[in-house]
Parts: structure tokens; C-alpha cells; sequence
């Protein structure tokens, strides 16, 4: 049967993104998903501060949404996710500074505690609202507003693999890498959301779904330019797929 | 019978959608939006519907109706 | 009914669980673990949460966003840590969360000290630690009845305004035993229309002051006002002739409600004033005192002088037509009945100089 592609119900249509911007694509699909799973009445976002922060404060989406300080997001998910009514999605939804720069505390502890969240990280490879600095995602050699060298780890570190450090350490429910950067990744990504939407609604515990996504402003390129980059380069460093598909809940025997 | 409806103000011309479509059924027009990006326009003929565009475009610009009976109207 | 003998901590603990919090955050600081241990046994047992958080940072936002789904949130800590929490106190201000904070202070600045009593948080807990234009309401009790007092009522009140409440007392209303009366354990409350629960809707003030900045700020002036105009509470006495009246909260305001007692059956025209909220501090007690009153003395236990100025300023409001005179006495230590008198004796006879 022919298949109608049409916006999304919740997308309402006014976007503040950048053109080319990743946040928007991975916008797109969780509402998608949202249409597809019926939880457009049934799901909470809440996000962080930097560009995510659009995603409450300028209308893009029709969705209970509410924002926290930077790095606080996965705390007020915390929150939000003991408390909300049974059956309503409860989705983080930061980038790669807020979750594991200065959120490292907060990212770590909701894993740590197994809550019942989807966790959302978008990777872009630095800090973008407030102009492209280093974050600790950046690839070895990437220009930064603050690394104008080149990221040099010897000085600053090695870029972080948050899900591969907490795989095995933690019990999660999934622990995944998608990307925004071709239609294939695009639909792949969608697969893995969906994947942890449901374990949450089984209340299975944390889920984290990492999504490398291009940023062109900062990159100072086209967005064709920065999507090949995110292919070629982010995604030599960052594996993509399923990384860990976790315990349901429950006793964990011989951790 | 196939219909494609474009919200071509949302448009940022970001070429993702021209750059994946497999029928190169996608091009730049030379007109501009109140936003001032160049919008794109699609050839009917050439797409097949595949959808690939609706996948990449951050701005859910391009709506495909592959079934148009059933289709819900732009927005 | 039968009073029961209580710790201070476990009290304020059982206390809430009845008031009906449902969830507390915590992290051990001496002298509020015993809070949190109560709490992780039994309020599960009711059914809610108890989080043992990574750090007291975070805390806030963990209650942030259970009290946005209109769930009764509560922490406690002692200084170091609530300094940690101020920002999630007033990022909560921005968006109307109402949720409560025991803070049992202690003396002094980094890990402070514990073996007296200390009220070197004044300024910070009455201003607020954190950005931005906010208030919260902060209850000063003296006992452990008064606490529980305070505390059982403070969802109803955070709820009220949206605002977030603090209790501020010290070591020793933690650790103190004191034969009280608990009250009733509350049926559940009604969640508020506008918490969280997956439907759409706007949670976000930041986006009204985008769209009519002048209603969200009158909004804002309004919400305080009613707050100043409502929730004033104090104990005073012996105000309608007073030639001085003394002002001190917490423990040492029962210290001088006591010299106050001893100093007017000997025929000493003096009164006294004790908030019991430091925000919004009693001006209404001000106001009732003698308009013929010569001085306020503000008693406190730090080494700055930091309720000084609020007596200052609630002085001049009550007399707008002279400068009455304040004169502050401040130490870093408990003072004792008859320190309070030597203290009014002096500035009786002029021994002691006006600082305010």
C-alpha cells in the first residue's frame, strides 16, 4: 500500500534552528514516532539549556516540554520521571555539552540509579549556542573557538564514548549511537528511539540514544559540507548501532 | 496518483533533499522566502516518492501524498 | 492530646510524611542525615520516593521535577549544601515549582561549626542565594513543636503562591528532644491543573514575559505582595507601651522573650519581638508597637550583624516621621537572660552607641 509522508501532528511549523541543523531532524522524527505510538498527549520532554532550549521556548512543537538549568536535565528527569502518571514517555533531550561536560554528574547518576527515562544526546562536537567551543565530544584536531589549534588531548583530554565508559558498568535498560547525517542513518535512528521508547514504557529503566548531528554554523560549512564530515570523520570515531541492549528490570544476579 | 505539497516558506535551502534524491528530481529555484533563503521546487515526473526527502529535511517542508485519498491537506 | 517525646530531625521527618510529601532527595550533612534516614525507611512504606542524590546540586532539580507533576518535594541539608542548592531554588522562582527545604544552619563560612548554635545564614536564606527576582518564604521557629508547626503547613503555602519554602533553624532544633504533638496524617491532595502529566500545555513564563512582558511582571509584583500581606508571623509582647523592644529569632528569641518577662515584672517598660518568618519578615509587629518607642535592640548569633538591618528598616517604616534607633548587639555564641539584660541596661543609659 502507498505510504503518505506528511508533517508531523505536534510540529507546529515555526523553527529557530539553523538551516541544515541536526536538532531539527531528530525534532522531526521523535514526533513522528510520537504520531506513530499515539503519545503526543502521553509524553514530557524535558531539556536542556544551549540549542536545546529552543525546542521548549520557541513553539516548535505542540508537546509538554520543560527546561532546567545547563547539565541539570537528566536531575529534573529524575523528577519528573518518579512522579508523572503511568504510560507517559519521559525524554531528556540535551546535546553533548549539557550531558556530559557539565551534566556529567547528572547523566551518570540517572544511569547509575537505572530511572526510567529515554535519554536523548545529541552530539554535534562542541558547544554550540554560544559559538562553537570545545566540548568534550571534540575530535582530536578539531578547531574549536578555544582550541584554534586543533583539540590537542595531551592537553585537554581524549574525546569522550560516554555510552561505550558506562556499558557493563551500569545495569541501563538499551544504550545506543544513531545519526542525522543520511536518510539511512536518519530512519536506523528512528528505529533505535523507538526501540527505547518502548522499553521505557515497559519501565525497563534508563535508556541513552546518542545521535551524531551536524551543526553548520559553527563548523563554518555548508550543511552538505558538515553532513559529510559528521559521516566521515565523527562517525570513524563514534561507532554506530545498539552498543548495549540491557537486563528488563529486576535483580541483576552476579553483577 | 501522486501529490507533493511544499511549505516552501519553511524552506532554508539547507540542499539535503537535493543532495539525496535518488532521481535528482529536486532543484534550487531562484525564488526567495520572507525568510530569504532560495526555495526548491520538485519535479513531479522524476519522483517517485520514495520519501527520502521528507526523511532528511529538518524543516518538514516537503509533505508526499503516495495515496492522495488519503492524504491530509499541507500545513 | 498525648504529647510524645521526638527528636528534632525524626520529628520534622514523620512530620512531612504526613503532610503529604511524596517524594524527598537527600545526601548525609551532619545535622540532617537523621532526617534522611527516617525518611528512606518509612516513606517508601507510604508510598513515595526517597532519592539518595549525588550531591545536594542537583537536588533542587530532582524536587523541581517531581513538584512539576504536582508532587509534595523535600530536601534538607545544612549550609555548605544548601549554598550547593541555591541555584535550583531560584531557577524554580523562574518557573512557579513550589517545593520546601529544611536548612539547619550552622556558625560561620566553609564546614562551619556545630558545637553551638549558629544564625550566619540570615542574610542569604532572607535574600537568596541564587539569580534573579525571587522570594521564598522562610519560617525562623524556636522549638521543635514550632517546626512541625511550620513545616506541616508549608506544602499548602508553596503550593499557594508557587513559590518554594524554607525552614530555617540551627543544630539544635535537630538534635534536641522535646515532648510535642504530631498532627494527623493529611489524605492525598488534589494535583493543581497546572502541574505536568504528558498533555500539552505552556509551563514556561519565560515564553509569557516574551509575549507581554509588563502582565508576566505584574504578575510577579501581585504574587509577592499577597505573600507580604499574608504570611507575616511573629510572637511578641508587651508592645503598646514599650519604651525599647528587643528583636531576636530561633532559640535566642525565646532567651530574650524570657529576659523580657523577668525585666517587665520588674517594672521595666521594654517588650519584645520574635519573627517567626524572617521572609516576609513581621513588619505588622512593628507596626503595633508604641509610637512613643525610643529604641529596638536586634539581638543575633553571628560576628557581622546580619538581622540588624531588617530591624533597621521595619524601625523606620513603623515611625516614618523620626529616626528611631537601632542598637545591635551580635556575637558568635549563645547569649544568656541576663546577658539580654546587660545588654538593655546599657543602651538604657546610654552606655551602648547606636549603630543603625
Amino acid at each position: 500500500m502507498a505510504k503518505n509522508y506528511t508533517t508531523p501532528t505536534v510540529i507546529t511549523g515555526k523553527n529557530t534552528y539553523c538551516n541544515g541543523c541536526g536538532h531539527s531532524i531528530v525534532i522531526k522524527t521523535i514526533c513522528q514516532l510520537l504520531d506513530e505510538m499515539n503519545l503526543q498527549e502521553k509524553c514530557v520532554i524535558v531539556h536542556g539549556v544551549g540549542c536545546c532550549t529552543m525546542l521548549g521556548l520557541n513553539g516548535i512543537v505542540k508537546l509538554s516540554t520543560m527546561h532546567f538549568s545547563h547539565g541539570k536535565t537528566m536531575a529534573a528527569a529524575t523528577g519528573v520521571a518518579r512522579c508523572i502518571d503511568d504510560g507517559v514517555l519521559v525524554i531528556g533531550y540535551h546535546g553533548d555539552g549539557d550531558a556530559y561536560n557539565i551534566g556529567f554528574s547528572e547523566t551518570f547518576n540517572a544511569g547509575y540509579r537505572n530511572e526510567n527515562v529515554v535519554d536523548i544526546v545529541i552530539n554535534n562536537s562542541l558547544y554550540g549556542m554560544t559559538g562553537g567551543q570545545m566540548s568534550h565530544t571534540t575530535l582530536i584536531g578539531e578547531w574549536t573557538e578555544n582550541t584554534p589549534e586543533g583539540r590537542d588531548p595531551e592537553v585537554t583530554g581524549y574525546p569522550l564514548r560516554f555510552p561505550e565508559m558506562v556499558k557493563n558498568a551500569l545495569p541501563h535498560a538499551f544504550l545506543a549511537r544513531g545519526g542525522v547525517f543520511n536518510p539511512t542513518e536518519v530512519r536506523k535512528t528512528k528505529a533505535l528511539l523507538k526501540h527505547a521508547f518502548e522499553r521505557q514504557l515497559s519501565r525497563d529503566g534508563y535508556s541513552l540514544v546518542e545521535i551524531l548531528s551536524m551543526c553548520p554554523t559553527n563548523a563554518h560549512k555548508t550543511p552538505l559540507e558538515v553532513r559529510q564530515w559528521v559521516e566521515d570523520e565523527m562517525g570513524a570515531y563514534y561507532k554506530l548501532g545498539v552498543i548495549q541492549e540491557g537486563a528488563s528490570r529486576g535483580l541483576i544476579e552476579n553483577f | 496518483m501522486k501529490k507533493i505539497i511544499l511549505s516552501t516558506e519553511r524552506c532554508k535551502a539547507c540542499e539535503y533533499c537535493i543532495h539525496f534524491c535518488p532521481k535528482n528530481a529536486i532543484g534550487l529555484t531562484s525564488n526567495f522566502n520572507s525568510k530569504g533563503y532560495k526555495t526548491i521546487a520538485i519535479d513531479e515526473v522524476k519522483c517517485i516518492g520514495c520519501g527520502i526527502c521528507y526523511t532528511m529535511c529538518p524543516d518538514s517542508v516537503i509533505e508526499i501524498l503516495n495515496d492522495a485519498n488519503k492524504g491530509v491537506a499541507g500545513r | 492530646m498525648t504529647k510524645e517525646l521526638w527528636k528534632g530531625d525524626y520529628a520534622y521527618a514523620e512530620c512531612a510524611i504526613r503532610a503529604g510529601c511524596r517524594l524527598f532527595a537527600g545526601y548525609p550533612i551532619t545535622p540532617t542525615t537523621e532526617l534522611m534516614e527516617y525518611v528512606a525507611t518509612h516513606l517508601p512504606q507510604a508510598g513515595g520516593h526517597c532519592i539518595i542524590a549525588e550531591n545536594e546540586a542537583n537536588i533542587p532539580y530532582i524536587l523541581n521535577g517531581a513538584a512539576a507533576c504536582g508532587t509534595y518535594a523535600f530536601t534538607t541539608s545544612s549550609a555548605p549544601g544548601t549554598t550547593l542548592m541555591q541555584e535550583g531554588i531560584a531557577w524554580a522562582s523562574k518557573y512557579d515549582i513550589p517545593a520546601v527545604l529544611l536548612h539547619s544552619q550552622r556558625y560561620g563560612g566553609a564546614t562551619g561549626t556545630l558545637h553551638g548554635e549558629g544564625q550566619t545564614d540570615y542574610k542569604r536564606d532572607v535574600a537568596g542565594g541564587g539569580h534573579g527576582d525571587y522570594h521564598t518564604i522562610v519560617f525562623a521557629p524556636a522549638s521543635v513543636q514550632e517546626c512541625v508547626d511550620m513545616l506541616y503547613i508549608s506544602w499548602e503555602l508553596a503550593y499557594k503562591y508557587r513559590i518554594w519554602v524554607v525552614i530555617h533553624v540551627g543544630r539544635s532544633l535537630c538534635h534536641m528532644y522535646e515532648a510535642i504533638e504530631l498532627p494527623p496524617a493529611k489524605s492525598t491532595h488534589t494535583k493543581p491543573e497546572w502541574c505536568l502529566n504528558g498533555k500539552y500545555h505552556l509551563f514556561d513564563p519565560m515564553c509569557e514575559l516574551l509575549d507581554d512582558p509588563t502582565a508576566y511582571v505584574k504578575a510577579q509584583q501581585e504574587r509577592y505582595n499577597a505573600v507580604i500581606d499574608n504570611e507575616q508571623r511573629w510572637e511578641a509582647g508587651y508592645l503598646e507601651d514599650a519604651d525599647y523592644v528587643i528583636v531576636a529569632y530561633g532559640i535566642p528569641g525565646r532567651v530574650v522573650k524570657k529576659a523580657v518577662q523577668d525585666m517587665r515584672a520588674a517594672g521595666e517598660k521594654v517588650g519584645f519581638i520574635r519573627p517567626v518568618t524572617i521572609w516576609p519578615y513581621p513588619q505588622k509587629a512593628f507596626d503595633m508597637v508604641s509610637k512613643k518607642v525610643k529604641g529596638f535592640l536586634s539581638m543575633e548569633i553571628n560576628d557581622l550583624g546580619q538581622m540588624k538591618k531588617d530591624v533597621a528598616l521595619s524601625a523606620k517604616l513603623a515611625n516614618r516621621d523620626r529616626n528611631v534607633l537601632v542598637y545591635a548587639f551580635y556575637r558568635g555564641e549563645y547569649f544568656s537572660t541576663e546577658e539580654v539584660k546587660e545588654f538593655y541596661g546599657r543602651v538604657k543609659n546610654g552606655q551602648f552607641e547606636a549603630e543603625l
